[in-house]
Protein backbone atom coordinates (compact mmCIF):
# COMPACT_ATOMS: atom_id res chain seq x y z
CA UNK A 1 0.00 0.00 0.00
CA UNK A 2 3.00 2.26 0.36
CA UNK A 3 3.58 5.31 2.50
CA UNK A 4 0.65 6.97 4.22
CA UNK A 5 0.60 10.60 5.18
CA UNK A 6 -0.72 12.14 8.34
CA UNK A 7 -3.74 14.21 7.33
CA UNK A 8 -2.93 17.90 7.10
CA UNK A 9 0.80 17.34 6.93
CA UNK A 10 1.37 16.92 3.22
CA UNK A 11 3.30 19.74 1.47
CA UNK A 12 0.62 20.01 -1.23
CA UNK A 13 -1.72 21.28 1.46
CA UNK A 14 0.27 24.52 1.55
CA UNK A 15 -0.81 25.53 -1.97
CA UNK A 16 -4.00 26.65 -3.70
CA UNK A 17 -5.35 27.04 -7.20
CA UNK A 18 -6.32 30.68 -7.58
CA UNK A 19 -7.03 31.14 -11.26
CA UNK A 20 -8.36 29.02 -14.12
CA UNK A 21 -9.42 29.70 -17.68
CA UNK A 22 -10.38 28.02 -20.90
CA UNK A 23 -10.41 30.14 -24.05
CA UNK A 24 -13.06 29.59 -26.66
CA UNK A 25 -12.83 25.99 -27.88
CA UNK A 26 -13.67 25.13 -31.48
CA UNK A 27 -12.96 22.66 -34.25
CA UNK A 28 -10.80 25.42 -35.77
CA UNK A 29 -9.79 28.77 -34.28
CA UNK A 30 -8.83 30.99 -37.20
CA UNK A 31 -5.94 33.37 -36.66
CA UNK A 32 -4.40 31.48 -33.75
CA UNK A 33 -1.31 29.43 -33.17
CA UNK A 34 -0.95 26.99 -30.30
CA UNK A 35 1.14 29.54 -28.43
CA UNK A 36 -1.13 32.52 -29.07
CA UNK A 37 -4.16 30.67 -27.77
CA UNK A 38 -2.20 29.49 -24.72
CA UNK A 39 -1.18 33.09 -24.00
CA UNK A 40 -4.80 34.15 -24.23
CA UNK A 41 -5.65 31.47 -21.65
CA UNK A 42 -2.85 32.73 -19.38
CA UNK A 43 -4.16 36.30 -19.60
CA UNK A 44 -7.64 35.07 -18.65
CA UNK A 45 -6.40 32.84 -15.80
CA UNK A 46 -4.24 35.60 -14.31
CA UNK A 47 -7.22 37.95 -14.55
CA UNK A 48 -9.37 35.32 -12.81
CA UNK A 49 -6.76 35.17 -10.04
CA UNK A 50 -6.44 38.93 -9.69
CA UNK A 51 -2.77 38.70 -10.62
CA UNK A 52 -0.58 40.08 -13.38
CA UNK A 53 2.43 38.83 -15.36
CA UNK A 54 4.77 40.47 -12.86
CA UNK A 55 3.53 38.10 -10.16
CA UNK A 56 4.55 34.92 -12.00
CA UNK A 57 7.82 33.25 -11.05
CA UNK A 58 7.20 29.73 -12.30
CA UNK A 59 5.86 27.98 -15.41
CA UNK A 60 4.87 24.44 -16.38
CA UNK A 61 4.17 22.90 -19.78
CA UNK A 62 5.66 22.30 -23.20
CA UNK A 63 5.48 26.07 -23.76
CA UNK A 64 7.03 27.00 -20.40
CA UNK A 65 10.14 28.52 -21.95
CA UNK A 66 8.21 30.67 -24.41
CA UNK A 67 5.86 31.73 -21.62
CA UNK A 68 8.73 32.83 -19.38
CA UNK A 69 9.94 35.11 -22.14
CA UNK A 70 6.43 36.30 -23.05
CA UNK A 71 5.67 37.13 -19.39
CA UNK A 72 9.16 38.53 -18.77
CA UNK A 73 9.09 36.55 -15.57
CA UNK A 74 12.67 35.33 -15.09
CA UNK A 75 14.52 34.28 -13.14
CA UNK A 76 11.81 31.67 -12.84
CA UNK A 77 11.34 28.07 -11.79
CA UNK A 78 10.28 25.77 -14.64
CA UNK A 79 8.49 22.46 -14.26
CA UNK A 80 9.82 19.89 -16.68
CA UNK A 81 6.57 18.08 -17.40
CA UNK A 82 3.45 18.74 -19.45
CA UNK A 83 0.65 21.11 -18.46
CA UNK A 84 -1.66 18.58 -16.84
CA UNK A 85 -2.55 17.07 -13.46
CA UNK A 86 1.06 15.95 -12.98
CA UNK A 87 2.09 19.53 -13.69
CA UNK A 88 -0.22 20.70 -10.92
CA UNK A 89 1.50 18.30 -8.50
CA UNK A 90 4.96 19.44 -9.68
CA UNK A 91 4.04 23.11 -9.35
CA UNK A 92 2.43 22.50 -5.96
CA UNK A 93 5.51 20.80 -4.62
CA UNK A 94 7.78 23.52 -6.03
CA UNK A 95 5.67 26.22 -4.37
CA UNK A 96 5.54 24.31 -1.08
CA UNK A 97 9.32 23.88 -1.18
CA UNK A 98 9.93 27.53 -1.91
CA UNK A 99 11.23 27.29 -5.49
CA UNK A 100 8.46 29.60 -6.70
CA UNK A 101 5.55 31.55 -5.31
CA UNK A 102 3.12 31.80 -8.22
CA UNK A 103 3.16 29.30 -11.06
CA UNK A 104 1.31 29.37 -14.37
CA UNK A 105 0.44 26.06 -16.01
CA UNK A 106 -0.74 26.47 -19.58
CA UNK A 107 -1.05 24.85 -22.97
CA UNK A 108 -2.98 25.25 -26.16
CA UNK A 109 -3.51 23.77 -29.57
CA UNK A 110 -4.33 25.51 -32.85
CA UNK A 111 -3.44 24.95 -36.49
CA UNK A 112 -1.79 21.63 -35.63
CA UNK A 113 -4.11 19.08 -37.21
CA UNK A 114 -4.06 20.37 -40.77
CA UNK A 115 -3.95 17.15 -42.82
CA UNK A 116 -7.48 15.85 -42.31
CA UNK A 117 -6.83 12.67 -44.32
CA UNK A 118 -4.80 11.58 -41.30
CA UNK A 119 -5.91 11.36 -37.70
CA UNK A 120 -4.60 14.10 -35.39
CA UNK A 121 -0.79 14.04 -35.05
CA UNK A 122 -0.91 13.36 -31.29
CA UNK A 123 -2.85 10.14 -31.95
CA UNK A 124 -0.09 8.53 -33.99
CA UNK A 125 3.34 8.80 -32.39
CA UNK A 126 6.15 7.48 -34.50
CA UNK A 127 7.96 4.43 -33.21
CA UNK A 128 9.41 1.47 -35.06
CA UNK A 129 7.37 -1.05 -33.06
CA UNK A 130 3.97 0.60 -33.40
CA UNK A 131 3.71 2.81 -36.50
CA UNK A 132 4.32 0.12 -39.18
CA UNK A 133 1.58 -1.90 -37.48
CA UNK A 134 -1.01 0.84 -37.93
CA UNK A 135 -1.17 1.58 -34.23
CA UNK A 136 -2.73 4.82 -33.02
CA UNK A 137 -4.36 5.87 -29.79
CA UNK A 138 -7.75 4.29 -30.54
CA UNK A 139 -6.10 0.91 -31.17
CA UNK A 140 -3.87 1.21 -28.09
CA UNK A 141 -6.85 1.82 -25.81
CA UNK A 142 -8.95 -0.79 -27.66
CA UNK A 143 -6.39 -3.47 -26.76
CA UNK A 144 -6.81 -2.64 -23.06
CA UNK A 145 -10.62 -2.52 -23.40
CA UNK A 146 -10.67 -5.95 -25.07
CA UNK A 147 -8.66 -7.45 -22.21
CA UNK A 148 -11.14 -6.12 -19.65
CA UNK A 149 -14.12 -7.31 -21.69
CA UNK A 150 -12.59 -10.77 -21.92
CA UNK A 151 -11.68 -10.89 -18.23
CA UNK A 152 -14.92 -9.54 -16.77
CA UNK A 153 -17.52 -9.92 -19.52
CA UNK A 154 -17.84 -6.15 -19.85
CA UNK A 155 -20.46 -5.61 -22.59
CA UNK A 156 -20.17 -3.05 -25.42
CA UNK A 157 -23.42 -1.52 -24.08
CA UNK A 158 -21.56 -0.35 -20.96
CA UNK A 159 -18.95 1.44 -23.07
CA UNK A 160 -21.75 3.02 -25.09
CA UNK A 161 -23.51 4.14 -21.90
CA UNK A 162 -20.36 5.99 -20.81
CA UNK A 163 -20.02 7.67 -24.20
CA UNK A 164 -23.68 8.71 -24.27
CA UNK A 165 -23.57 10.07 -20.71
CA UNK A 166 -20.46 12.19 -21.21
CA UNK A 167 -21.43 13.34 -24.70
CA UNK A 168 -24.80 14.42 -23.32
CA UNK A 169 -22.97 16.47 -20.70
CA UNK A 170 -21.25 18.21 -23.60
CA UNK A 171 -24.43 18.50 -25.61
CA UNK A 172 -26.02 20.85 -23.04
CA UNK A 173 -22.78 22.77 -22.39
CA UNK A 174 -22.79 25.94 -24.51
CA UNK A 175 -18.99 26.11 -24.29
CA UNK A 176 -18.45 22.59 -25.65
CA UNK A 177 -17.18 22.11 -29.17
CA UNK A 178 -19.99 19.58 -29.68
CA UNK A 179 -22.68 21.67 -28.00
CA UNK A 180 -26.12 20.88 -29.35
CA UNK A 181 -24.99 17.54 -30.79
CA UNK A 182 -27.19 14.87 -29.32
CA UNK A 183 -28.66 13.88 -26.98
CA UNK A 184 -27.39 10.38 -27.61
CA UNK A 185 -28.53 7.00 -26.41
CA UNK A 186 -26.26 4.03 -25.97
CA UNK A 187 -27.91 2.61 -29.10
CA UNK A 188 -26.80 5.70 -31.06
CA UNK A 189 -23.23 5.09 -29.95
CA UNK A 190 -23.37 1.43 -30.99
CA UNK A 191 -24.84 2.44 -34.36
CA UNK A 192 -22.03 4.90 -35.14
CA UNK A 193 -19.27 3.63 -37.46
CA UNK A 194 -16.67 1.30 -35.97
CA UNK A 195 -13.23 2.91 -35.64
CA UNK A 196 -11.16 0.37 -33.68
CA UNK A 197 -13.27 -2.45 -32.28
CA UNK A 198 -14.83 -2.15 -29.65
CA UNK A 199 -14.73 1.64 -30.16
CA UNK A 200 -17.30 3.26 -32.39
CA UNK A 201 -16.84 6.83 -33.52
CA UNK A 202 -18.90 8.16 -30.60
CA UNK A 203 -16.69 6.23 -28.13
CA UNK A 204 -13.63 8.23 -29.28
CA UNK A 205 -12.32 11.67 -28.36
CA UNK A 206 -12.89 14.56 -30.73
CA UNK A 207 -10.10 16.85 -31.84
CA UNK A 208 -10.35 20.58 -31.60
CA UNK A 209 -8.48 23.79 -30.79
CA UNK A 210 -8.26 26.00 -27.75
CA UNK A 211 -6.19 27.07 -24.77
CA UNK A 212 -6.24 26.35 -21.06
CA UNK A 213 -4.37 27.81 -18.11
CA UNK A 214 -4.26 27.53 -14.35
CA UNK A 215 -2.52 29.63 -11.67
CA UNK A 216 -1.27 28.28 -8.34
CA UNK A 217 0.22 30.03 -5.38
CA UNK A 218 0.79 29.60 -1.67
CA UNK A 219 -2.22 29.07 0.54
CA UNK A 220 -1.10 32.12 2.48
CA UNK A 221 -1.01 34.35 -0.59
CA UNK A 222 -4.31 32.91 -1.87
CA UNK A 223 -6.02 34.29 1.21
CA UNK A 224 -5.12 37.84 0.10
CA UNK A 225 -6.47 37.44 -3.45
CA UNK A 226 -9.96 38.50 -4.51
CA UNK A 227 -11.07 35.11 -5.92
CA UNK A 228 -12.22 31.90 -4.33
CA UNK A 229 -9.26 29.52 -3.99
CA UNK A 230 -9.51 25.78 -4.43
CA UNK A 231 -7.16 23.59 -2.44
CA UNK A 232 -4.99 20.67 -3.43
CA UNK A 233 -5.76 17.80 -1.04
CA UNK A 234 -3.54 15.26 -2.74
CA UNK A 235 -2.13 14.13 -6.05
CA UNK A 236 0.08 11.49 -7.59
CA UNK A 237 0.77 9.53 -10.74
CA UNK A 238 1.58 6.03 -11.99
CA UNK A 239 3.75 5.18 -14.99
CA UNK A 240 4.94 2.01 -16.71
CA UNK A 241 7.07 3.46 -19.51
CA UNK A 242 6.78 5.62 -22.61
CA UNK A 243 3.33 5.91 -24.16
CA UNK A 244 2.70 4.26 -27.52
CA UNK A 245 6.00 2.44 -27.97
CA UNK A 246 5.40 -0.96 -26.36
CA UNK A 247 2.43 -3.35 -26.32
CA UNK A 248 -0.26 -1.86 -24.02
CA UNK A 249 -0.94 -5.16 -22.34
CA UNK A 250 -3.18 -5.55 -19.30
CA UNK A 251 -0.55 -7.65 -17.53
CA UNK A 252 2.39 -5.33 -18.17
CA UNK A 253 4.05 -5.30 -14.78
CA UNK A 254 6.89 -3.76 -12.90
CA UNK A 255 8.33 -3.89 -9.43
CA UNK A 256 5.09 -4.77 -7.62
CA UNK A 257 2.23 -7.08 -8.56
CA UNK A 258 0.07 -4.12 -9.60
CA UNK A 259 -0.27 -4.33 -13.40
CA UNK A 260 -0.90 -1.78 -16.14
CA UNK A 261 -4.57 -2.78 -16.25
CA UNK A 262 -4.95 -1.10 -12.84
CA UNK A 263 -2.69 1.84 -13.52
CA UNK A 264 -3.73 4.79 -11.36
CA UNK A 265 -4.67 2.63 -8.37
CA UNK A 266 -1.44 3.26 -6.51
CA UNK A 267 -1.67 6.97 -7.31
CA UNK A 268 -5.29 7.09 -6.13
CA UNK A 269 -4.48 5.27 -2.88
CA UNK A 270 -1.65 7.71 -2.22
CA UNK A 271 -3.89 10.65 -3.07
CA UNK A 272 -6.75 9.54 -0.84
CA UNK A 273 -4.25 8.93 1.97
CA UNK A 274 -2.78 12.43 1.56
CA UNK A 275 -6.28 13.89 1.62
CA UNK A 276 -7.48 11.73 4.50
CA UNK A 277 -10.41 10.75 2.29
CA UNK A 278 -11.90 7.70 0.61
CA UNK A 279 -13.66 7.30 -2.76
CA UNK A 280 -17.02 7.65 -0.96
CA UNK A 281 -16.10 11.25 -0.07
CA UNK A 282 -15.85 12.34 -3.70
CA UNK A 283 -18.70 14.57 -4.89
CA UNK A 284 -17.67 14.89 -8.52
CA UNK A 285 -15.11 13.02 -10.68
CA UNK A 286 -13.63 14.89 -13.59
CA UNK A 287 -12.11 11.82 -15.21
CA UNK A 288 -10.12 11.73 -18.42
CA UNK A 289 -12.16 10.12 -21.17
CA UNK A 290 -10.04 9.60 -24.28
CA UNK A 291 -12.18 6.55 -25.04
CA UNK A 292 -15.39 5.50 -23.31
CA UNK A 293 -13.95 2.31 -21.81
CA UNK A 294 -11.25 4.17 -19.89
CA UNK A 295 -13.91 5.53 -17.51
CA UNK A 296 -14.99 1.99 -16.58
CA UNK A 297 -11.38 1.00 -15.94
CA UNK A 298 -10.65 4.10 -13.91
CA UNK A 299 -13.63 3.86 -11.57
CA UNK A 300 -12.52 0.30 -10.79
CA UNK A 301 -8.83 1.22 -10.47
CA UNK A 302 -9.56 4.19 -8.20
CA UNK A 303 -11.87 2.18 -5.95
CA UNK A 304 -15.22 3.79 -6.78
CA UNK A 305 -16.40 0.22 -7.36
CA UNK A 306 -14.84 -3.24 -7.32
CA UNK A 307 -12.82 -4.91 -10.08
CA UNK A 308 -15.15 -6.00 -12.87
CA UNK A 309 -18.06 -4.00 -11.42
CA UNK A 310 -17.55 -0.91 -13.58
CA UNK A 311 -19.98 -1.99 -16.29
CA UNK A 312 -22.84 -2.49 -13.83
CA UNK A 313 -21.89 0.77 -12.10
CA UNK A 314 -22.37 2.77 -15.29
CA UNK A 315 -25.34 0.76 -16.58
CA UNK A 316 -27.09 1.34 -13.24
CA UNK A 317 -26.83 5.07 -13.90
CA UNK A 318 -24.25 6.02 -11.27
CA UNK A 319 -22.12 8.35 -13.44
CA UNK A 320 -24.81 10.74 -14.67
CA UNK A 321 -24.75 14.44 -13.77
CA UNK A 322 -27.18 14.03 -10.85
CA UNK A 323 -26.10 10.52 -9.84
CA UNK A 324 -23.93 9.20 -7.04
CA UNK A 325 -20.68 9.91 -8.93
CA UNK A 326 -21.13 12.59 -11.59
CA UNK A 327 -18.33 11.99 -14.11
CA UNK A 328 -16.75 14.42 -16.59
CA UNK A 329 -19.54 16.96 -16.30
CA UNK A 330 -18.55 19.34 -19.12
CA UNK A 331 -18.40 16.69 -21.85
CA UNK A 332 -14.70 15.92 -21.54
CA UNK A 333 -12.56 15.10 -24.54
CA UNK A 334 -15.50 13.20 -26.03
CA UNK A 335 -17.45 16.42 -26.48
CA UNK A 336 -16.12 19.52 -24.68
CA UNK A 337 -12.68 19.80 -26.32
CA UNK A 338 -9.41 18.05 -27.10
CA UNK A 339 -7.04 20.84 -28.09
CA UNK A 340 -3.75 19.03 -28.62
CA UNK A 341 -1.41 17.03 -26.47
CA UNK A 342 -2.02 18.32 -22.94
CA UNK A 343 -4.43 21.28 -22.65
CA UNK A 344 -7.33 18.82 -22.60
CA UNK A 345 -5.81 17.11 -19.56
CA UNK A 346 -5.46 20.44 -17.75
CA UNK A 347 -9.12 21.07 -18.60
CA UNK A 348 -10.11 18.18 -16.30
CA UNK A 349 -8.46 20.09 -13.44
CA UNK A 350 -10.08 23.35 -14.50
CA UNK A 351 -13.54 21.78 -14.56
CA UNK A 352 -13.00 20.36 -11.07
CA UNK A 353 -12.06 23.86 -9.83
CA UNK A 354 -15.21 25.30 -11.44
CA UNK A 355 -17.32 22.59 -9.76
CA UNK A 356 -15.84 23.38 -6.34
CA UNK A 357 -16.38 27.10 -6.86
CA UNK A 358 -19.98 26.41 -7.84
CA UNK A 359 -19.48 28.32 -11.07
CA UNK A 360 -20.51 25.73 -13.70
CA UNK A 361 -23.26 26.99 -16.01
CA UNK A 362 -24.37 23.41 -16.67
CA UNK A 363 -24.30 20.26 -14.56
CA UNK A 364 -23.20 22.09 -11.42
CA UNK A 365 -23.04 19.46 -8.68
CA UNK A 366 -24.82 20.91 -5.64
CA UNK A 367 -22.52 21.68 -2.72
CA UNK A 368 -19.52 19.94 -4.26
CA UNK A 369 -16.82 19.80 -1.58
CA UNK A 370 -14.38 17.25 -2.98
CA UNK A 371 -13.47 16.68 -6.63
CA UNK A 372 -11.33 13.88 -8.03
CA UNK A 373 -9.42 14.39 -11.29
CA UNK A 374 -7.64 11.95 -13.60
CA UNK A 375 -5.44 12.19 -16.67
CA UNK A 376 -4.10 9.53 -19.01
CA UNK A 377 -5.05 5.88 -19.09
CA UNK A 378 -3.86 2.31 -19.43
CA UNK A 379 -3.54 2.53 -23.22
CA UNK A 380 -0.87 5.19 -22.68
CA UNK A 381 0.90 3.53 -19.72
CA UNK A 382 0.32 6.50 -17.42
CA UNK A 383 -2.37 7.76 -15.08
CA UNK A 384 -2.25 10.90 -12.95
CA UNK A 385 -4.79 11.85 -10.30
CA UNK A 386 -5.63 14.79 -8.04
CA UNK A 387 -8.02 15.40 -5.18
CA UNK A 388 -9.17 19.01 -4.85
CA UNK A 389 -11.25 20.56 -2.11
CA UNK A 390 -13.44 23.61 -1.55
CA UNK A 391 -12.03 23.68 1.96
CA UNK A 392 -8.33 23.37 2.69
CA UNK A 393 -7.00 20.22 4.29
CA UNK A 394 -7.21 20.66 8.03
CA UNK B 1 -8.87 -19.70 -46.18
CA UNK B 2 -8.05 -17.64 -49.21
CA UNK B 3 -4.98 -15.44 -49.25
CA UNK B 4 -6.26 -13.71 -52.37
CA UNK B 5 -8.59 -12.00 -49.98
CA UNK B 6 -12.18 -11.98 -51.11
CA UNK B 7 -13.88 -12.10 -47.77
CA UNK B 8 -17.48 -11.18 -47.21
CA UNK B 9 -18.36 -7.59 -47.90
CA UNK B 10 -20.18 -5.49 -45.36
CA UNK B 11 -22.73 -2.80 -46.12
CA UNK B 12 -20.10 -0.24 -47.09
CA UNK B 13 -18.49 -2.67 -49.52
CA UNK B 14 -15.41 -3.22 -47.36
CA UNK B 15 -14.22 -6.79 -47.05
CA UNK B 16 -13.73 -8.66 -43.80
CA UNK B 17 -10.62 -10.56 -44.86
CA UNK B 18 -7.51 -9.54 -42.92
CA UNK B 19 -4.76 -9.07 -45.49
CA UNK B 20 -1.19 -7.88 -44.97
CA UNK B 21 -0.42 -4.24 -45.71
CA UNK B 22 1.38 -3.14 -48.86
CA UNK B 23 4.14 -0.67 -49.71
CA UNK B 24 3.42 2.92 -48.74
CA UNK B 25 2.86 2.46 -45.02
CA UNK B 26 5.41 3.96 -42.62
CA UNK B 27 8.39 1.66 -42.29
CA UNK B 28 10.58 1.12 -39.23
CA UNK B 29 13.78 3.06 -38.60
CA UNK B 30 15.77 0.49 -36.62
CA UNK B 31 18.11 1.51 -33.84
CA UNK B 32 21.42 -0.10 -33.01
CA UNK B 33 19.60 -2.20 -30.42
CA UNK B 34 16.66 -3.24 -32.59
CA UNK B 35 18.48 -3.85 -35.89
CA UNK B 36 18.92 -7.61 -35.26
CA UNK B 37 15.13 -7.92 -34.85
CA UNK B 38 14.50 -6.27 -38.21
CA UNK B 39 17.30 -8.23 -39.90
CA UNK B 40 15.57 -11.33 -38.53
CA UNK B 41 12.28 -10.23 -40.07
CA UNK B 42 13.97 -9.95 -43.46
CA UNK B 43 15.50 -13.40 -42.97
CA UNK B 44 12.20 -15.00 -41.97
CA UNK B 45 13.09 -15.25 -38.29
CA UNK B 46 11.28 -13.85 -35.26
CA UNK B 47 14.25 -12.95 -33.08
CA UNK B 48 14.04 -12.06 -29.41
CA UNK B 49 16.60 -11.40 -26.68
CA UNK B 50 17.37 -13.81 -23.89
CA UNK B 51 19.19 -13.27 -20.58
CA UNK B 52 20.97 -16.49 -19.74
CA UNK B 53 21.57 -15.38 -16.13
CA UNK B 54 17.89 -14.76 -15.38
CA UNK B 55 16.17 -17.01 -17.89
CA UNK B 56 14.15 -14.01 -19.10
CA UNK B 57 12.95 -13.45 -22.66
CA UNK B 58 13.02 -9.77 -23.64
CA UNK B 59 10.82 -7.92 -26.15
CA UNK B 60 10.76 -5.10 -27.33
CA UNK B 61 14.55 -5.08 -27.86
CA UNK B 62 16.43 -3.48 -24.97
CA UNK B 63 20.09 -2.72 -24.24
CA UNK B 64 19.91 -4.74 -21.00
CA UNK B 65 17.93 -7.39 -19.16
CA UNK B 66 15.05 -5.75 -17.24
CA UNK B 67 15.63 -8.05 -14.25
CA UNK B 68 19.44 -7.94 -13.69
CA UNK B 69 20.33 -5.04 -16.02
CA UNK B 70 23.00 -7.27 -17.50
CA UNK B 71 24.00 -6.37 -21.02
CA UNK B 72 24.82 -9.95 -22.03
CA UNK B 73 21.62 -10.53 -23.98
CA UNK B 74 21.68 -13.26 -26.58
CA UNK B 75 19.52 -13.12 -29.72
CA UNK B 76 17.44 -16.26 -30.15
CA UNK B 77 14.94 -17.34 -32.77
CA UNK B 78 11.36 -17.87 -31.64
CA UNK B 79 9.25 -20.86 -32.65
CA UNK B 80 6.84 -18.20 -33.90
CA UNK B 81 3.99 -19.80 -31.97
CA UNK B 82 1.85 -17.85 -29.59
CA UNK B 83 -1.62 -17.00 -28.35
CA UNK B 84 -3.61 -13.82 -28.92
CA UNK B 85 -4.19 -12.10 -25.57
CA UNK B 86 -5.91 -9.02 -26.99
CA UNK B 87 -6.87 -7.66 -30.39
CA UNK B 88 -8.75 -4.89 -32.13
CA UNK B 89 -9.99 -4.43 -35.68
CA UNK B 90 -9.27 -1.04 -37.20
CA UNK B 91 -11.86 0.27 -39.67
CA UNK B 92 -10.66 3.89 -39.73
CA UNK B 93 -6.90 4.01 -40.15
CA UNK B 94 -4.64 6.77 -38.83
CA UNK B 95 -3.10 7.19 -42.28
CA UNK B 96 -4.65 6.65 -45.71
CA UNK B 97 -1.83 4.24 -46.62
CA UNK B 98 -3.23 1.53 -44.36
CA UNK B 99 -5.80 -0.79 -45.94
CA UNK B 100 -8.72 -1.55 -43.63
CA UNK B 101 -9.70 -3.69 -41.95
CA UNK B 102 -6.57 -4.74 -40.15
CA UNK B 103 -6.18 -6.31 -36.74
CA UNK B 104 -3.55 -5.10 -34.26
CA UNK B 105 -3.02 -7.75 -31.59
CA UNK B 106 -0.98 -8.52 -28.53
CA UNK B 107 0.43 -12.04 -28.70
CA UNK B 108 1.95 -14.00 -25.82
CA UNK B 109 4.70 -16.03 -27.47
CA UNK B 110 5.62 -19.57 -26.45
CA UNK B 111 9.06 -18.41 -25.28
CA UNK B 112 7.50 -16.01 -22.75
CA UNK B 113 7.72 -12.63 -24.44
CA UNK B 114 4.95 -10.33 -25.67
CA UNK B 115 4.69 -9.25 -29.29
CA UNK B 116 2.63 -6.41 -30.72
CA UNK B 117 1.67 -7.32 -34.29
CA UNK B 118 -1.30 -7.72 -36.65
CA UNK B 119 -3.29 -10.91 -37.25
CA UNK B 120 -3.60 -11.63 -40.99
CA UNK B 121 -4.82 -14.35 -43.34
CA UNK B 122 -8.17 -14.90 -41.65
CA UNK B 123 -11.66 -13.47 -41.44
CA UNK B 124 -12.43 -10.78 -38.87
CA UNK B 125 -14.91 -13.16 -37.25
CA UNK B 126 -12.16 -15.70 -36.51
CA UNK B 127 -10.42 -13.35 -34.10
CA UNK B 128 -10.72 -14.14 -30.42
CA UNK B 129 -8.72 -13.93 -27.23
CA UNK B 130 -6.90 -17.24 -26.93
CA UNK B 131 -6.54 -17.78 -30.68
CA UNK B 132 -3.38 -19.84 -31.38
CA UNK B 133 -1.24 -18.10 -33.98
CA UNK B 134 2.05 -18.50 -35.80
CA UNK B 135 4.43 -15.89 -37.17
CA UNK B 136 4.31 -15.05 -40.84
CA UNK B 137 6.83 -12.83 -42.62
CA UNK B 138 5.69 -10.33 -45.22
CA UNK B 139 7.96 -8.29 -47.49
CA UNK B 140 6.41 -4.82 -47.55
CA UNK B 141 9.03 -3.22 -49.76
CA UNK B 142 12.66 -3.77 -50.61
CA UNK B 143 14.61 -4.46 -47.39
CA UNK B 144 11.51 -3.99 -45.20
CA UNK B 145 9.70 -7.04 -43.83
CA UNK B 146 7.08 -7.08 -41.11
CA UNK B 147 6.32 -9.93 -38.75
CA UNK B 148 2.60 -10.66 -38.61
CA UNK B 149 0.78 -13.67 -37.19
CA UNK B 150 -1.90 -15.90 -38.70
CA UNK B 151 -4.10 -18.61 -37.18
CA UNK B 152 -2.01 -21.64 -36.34
CA UNK B 153 -3.79 -24.39 -38.29
CA UNK B 154 -1.97 -27.17 -36.46
CA UNK B 155 -3.21 -25.94 -33.11
CA UNK B 156 -6.71 -25.20 -34.39
CA UNK B 157 -7.19 -28.89 -35.30
CA UNK B 158 -9.59 -30.99 -33.20
CA UNK B 159 -8.01 -32.00 -29.93
CA UNK B 160 -6.07 -28.77 -29.67
CA UNK B 161 -8.89 -26.36 -28.98
CA UNK B 162 -8.11 -26.39 -25.28
CA UNK B 163 -5.70 -23.61 -26.17
CA UNK B 164 -8.63 -21.39 -26.96
CA UNK B 165 -10.52 -19.74 -24.16
ZN1 LIG C 1 19.00 -10.85 -16.47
Amino acid sequence: MGHTWAVGRHPLHDVAIVGVANTEQARRLEGHTSFSIAVEAVRMALDDAGLGPGDVDGTVGAMAGALEYQLRCGPAWRGMGPANAAGVVAAGLAIAAGYATTVVIADGGAAVHTDRAKTAPWTRPENEFVMPLGMFTAAEFALIARSHMHRFGTPPEALAEVAATIRNNGSINPDAVMTGRGPYTAADVLASPMIADPFHRLDCAIDSEGGAALVMTTRERAADLPGEPVYVLGGSGDRFGPAYQHPPSWDLGGRTDLVNGWIGRRAAEQTFAMAGLSPADVDVAELYDPFSFEIIRQIEAFGFCGEGEGADFVLDGHIGPTAKLPVTTDGGVLSYSHPGASAQMLQRVIRAVQQLRGSCATNQVADAEVAFVSNGGAGALFCDVLALGREAAS
Amino acid sequence: MSPSGSGEKNASGVGTWLAPQRAGIPTPSPSLVSEPFWAGARAGELRYQWCEACGVAVMDPQPACPRCLGSELEWRVSSGRGTVSSFTVVWRAPLPAFQVPYAPAIVEMAEGFTLLTNVINCEVDQLKVGLPVEAVFVDIEQDVSLIYVQPDEANLAPGHDQLAT
